[in-house]
């Protein structure tokens, strides 16, 4: 939900248990930056720290004491520590424009959540990822997802180009990110894992992490995943082109 | 080499993930939701290789992995855990995983780590066969072809006509003393437990089953004679046609009538008879008018050939021409079966007839 008296992007992710106390977590964003806003006290356990099982591509300096996803996920963690992956909820999920409603596992439900935390950490790896927060899509497919990610590069590659720049219409450097991001996961998952006593947590990290594993390779082969979708509308596409051509 | 993967999960982006990575790297795939369908999907179909999640509802990785490991011992478990419990992970082990990999998983380390598993099982394959090939072999062919010349030799010797001089009669001693040298060394090189799984079934052709046998009998005919046993054996021309090997099968006729012989003794009797009716085609060989030392021995020998566990060296010389006998009646699809009455034993082979003549 955007406020826009307080310049903020609001959502609300509300896990109804089937046998147990209903969870919420409300998620503020900066509207514009789309940082994630912590207020008040916010746990600082030592498995946020930046050294604990430092991300193998961490850019960030040693003078920074605490990994920014690991500070934005701590709370989270620690409320999922006890709890099964495939244990049954039902998620509803409240921003301004629509509410989403899902029967599923508290794995998935939790990893559109922390999907969500990560990107707006400040991560410098995770930030390649910021403009999909604004579009957030609780409990998005594979499909869905390299759809967005693509649609969110190319639209920056856009923006590139009016500004003059070298586009990247090929999407090489998406590929990169992706294999990035699967690195930071991977860190992310080891410090969840540590800080958790079953595996809800972590496993909402492992869905992540393989959507942006097989990405790089969905790239690869030429968005073959999706292509069958847009056959029709390329051919449309085309033949309008043609008549426009002056 | 290709390699047939069930991937087992019970969330659905990781099933897909894995599937279409391993699909690119030239894998077969499917996918299953839990452990009940992963035992559902292979009851219908084989896999090399079963990547196995730990915690899904209904039935978990562990119940699975154990059911996976009693029923279907040739495929591989991979155990995939969210959760770095290394107690867990080692009690898979023990219960027969071949490896285990925590989750977020790195496609490209699994691919290495499949191709490797499957390079070492198709190794492990290929010298299961060789073992069993050489096994098969050494009974068949090596053993049971030195068994039988000295049945002979030793009928010669016991010919007491003086026909042979004292020269020839040591000489006699000496191939004696070499074949069973030899004997004692095939035994050695044979791995009984290789014997267990059925061999590859041999070349077949339209065979005349009458002919096979008397080919066989035919080489006892001066042995049982300078034996004393008398053989009876009424070709019947017009007998039954198998698809078989004429070699393989005149080998496994062949070893059933030296164990006979070497079991029966003086005065007894070696019928052979084809079966006449039914759709099967076959041979009974009846031992008559045993000795009580001879039914002895033949029961001694059967029991040894029948219990397939023990060293080759441990057995007596029929009982390894008997097991050698129904390895190639087996190998023809058949049947061999030994029954002791108190007078007589049958040997009785039955092998699956050619069309025409059923």
């Amino acid at each position: 939900m955007d406020d826009e008296k307080t310049n903020r992007v609001r959502l609300v992710y509300r896990f109804d248990f089937e046998d147990g106390p209903e969870k919420d977590f409300a998620v503020e964003l900066e509207a514009e930056s789309l940082s994630l806003i912590l207020e008040g006290d916010q746990p600082k356990p030592e498995w946020a720290r930046l050294k604990y099982h430092q991300c193998e591509n961490c850019p960030l300096p040693d003078s920074v004491e605490y990994c920014p996803v690991a500070l934005n996920l701590a709370s989270l963690v620690e409320s999922f520590q006890d709890s099964l992956s495939f244990e049954k909820t039902k998620v509803i999920v409240e921003t301004k424009e629509r509410v989403f409603v899902k029967d599923t596992t508290l794995q998935k439900g939790l990893s559109a959540l922390i999907g969500i935390y990560m990107v707006s950490s400040g991560c410098p790896v995770m930030d390649w990822l910021r403009p999909m927060v604004r579009f957030h899509l609780p409990f998005a497919t594979s499909k869905e997802t390299v759809y967005r990610a693509v649609s969110m590069y190319l639209t920056a590659q856009f923006f590139i180009m009016r500004k003059g720049g070298t586009p990247d219409w090929e999407m090489r450097n998406l590929a990169e990110i992706y294999r990035a991001i699967s690195v930071v996961n991977r860190g992310i998952s080891k410090r969840i894992s540590n800080a958790s006593n079953k595996d809800a947590n972590v496993n909402a990290v492992v869905i992540l992490h393989s959507v942006g594993e097989s990405l790089p390779y969905v790239i690869e082969n030429g968005l073959n995943e999706i292509e069958p979708l847009f056959s029709q509308y390329v051919r449309q596409l085309e033949e309008f082109q043609t008549l426009m051509r002056p | 080499m290709v390699g047939r993967v069930l991937i087992v999960d019970d969330e659905d982006t990781l099933r897909l993930t894995i599937k279409t990575r391993l699909a690119s790297a030239g894998f077969e795939t499917d996918a299953a939701v839990d452990g009940e369908d992963a035992i559902e999907k292979l009851k219908h179909a084989a896999f090399d290789v079963v990547l196995l999640d730990i915690n899904m509802p209904r039935m978990d990785g562990i119940a699975a992995l154990g059911l996976i490991s009693e029923m279907y011992p040739g495929t591989d478990v991979i155990m995939l855990t969210g959760f770095a419990d290394f107690t867990t992970a080692i009690e898979c082990l023990k219960k027969g995983a071949k490896d285990y990999l925590v989750k977020p998983i790195d496609t490209t380390e699994l691919i290495t780590r499949m191709r490797s598993l499957l390079r070492a099982r198709n190794s492990e394959a290929a010298l299961g066969d060789l073992k069993r090939t050489q096994s098969s072999f050494l009974l068949d062919e090596v053993l049971g072809s030195i068994l039988l010349a000295n049945g002979h030799l030793h009928a010669l010797k016991a010919d007491k006509s003086g026909r042979l001089s004292k020269d020839q009669n040591q000489l006699l001693g000496f191939l004696d003393g070499s074949l069973q040298n030899l004997a004692t060394r095939a035994k050695e090189m044979i791995d009984p437990s290789q014997l267990r799984t059925t061999s590859a079934p041999l070349p077949a052709k339209t065979v005349q089953l009458s002919k096979v046998l008397g080919n066989a009998v035919r080489s006892f005919e001066i042995s049982a004679r300078l034996a004393g046993v008398t053989v009876n054996f009424d070709g019947d021309a017009k007998g039954r046609k198998i698809e078989g090997d004429a070699n393989g099968l005149e080998r496994a006729f062949r070893h059933i009538m030296g164990a006979a012989l070497q079991l029966s003794g003086k005065g007894a009797s070696i019928e052979i008879e084809e079966l006449k009716s039914g759709s099967k085609a076959g041979v009974t060989i009846t031992l008559n008018k045993l000795s009580e030392r001879s039914q002895k021995a033949i029961g001694q020998s059967m029991k040894q050939a029948d219990a397939m566990a023990q060293t080759a060296a441990s057995l007596d010389d029929p009982a390894v021409l008997l097991l050698a006998a129904r390895q190639i009646i087996e190998r023809h699809h058949g049947m061999m079966k030994i029954q002791q009455t108190k007078s007589a034993v049958t040997v009785q082979c039955e092998l699956p007839a050619h069309q025409s003549a059923v």
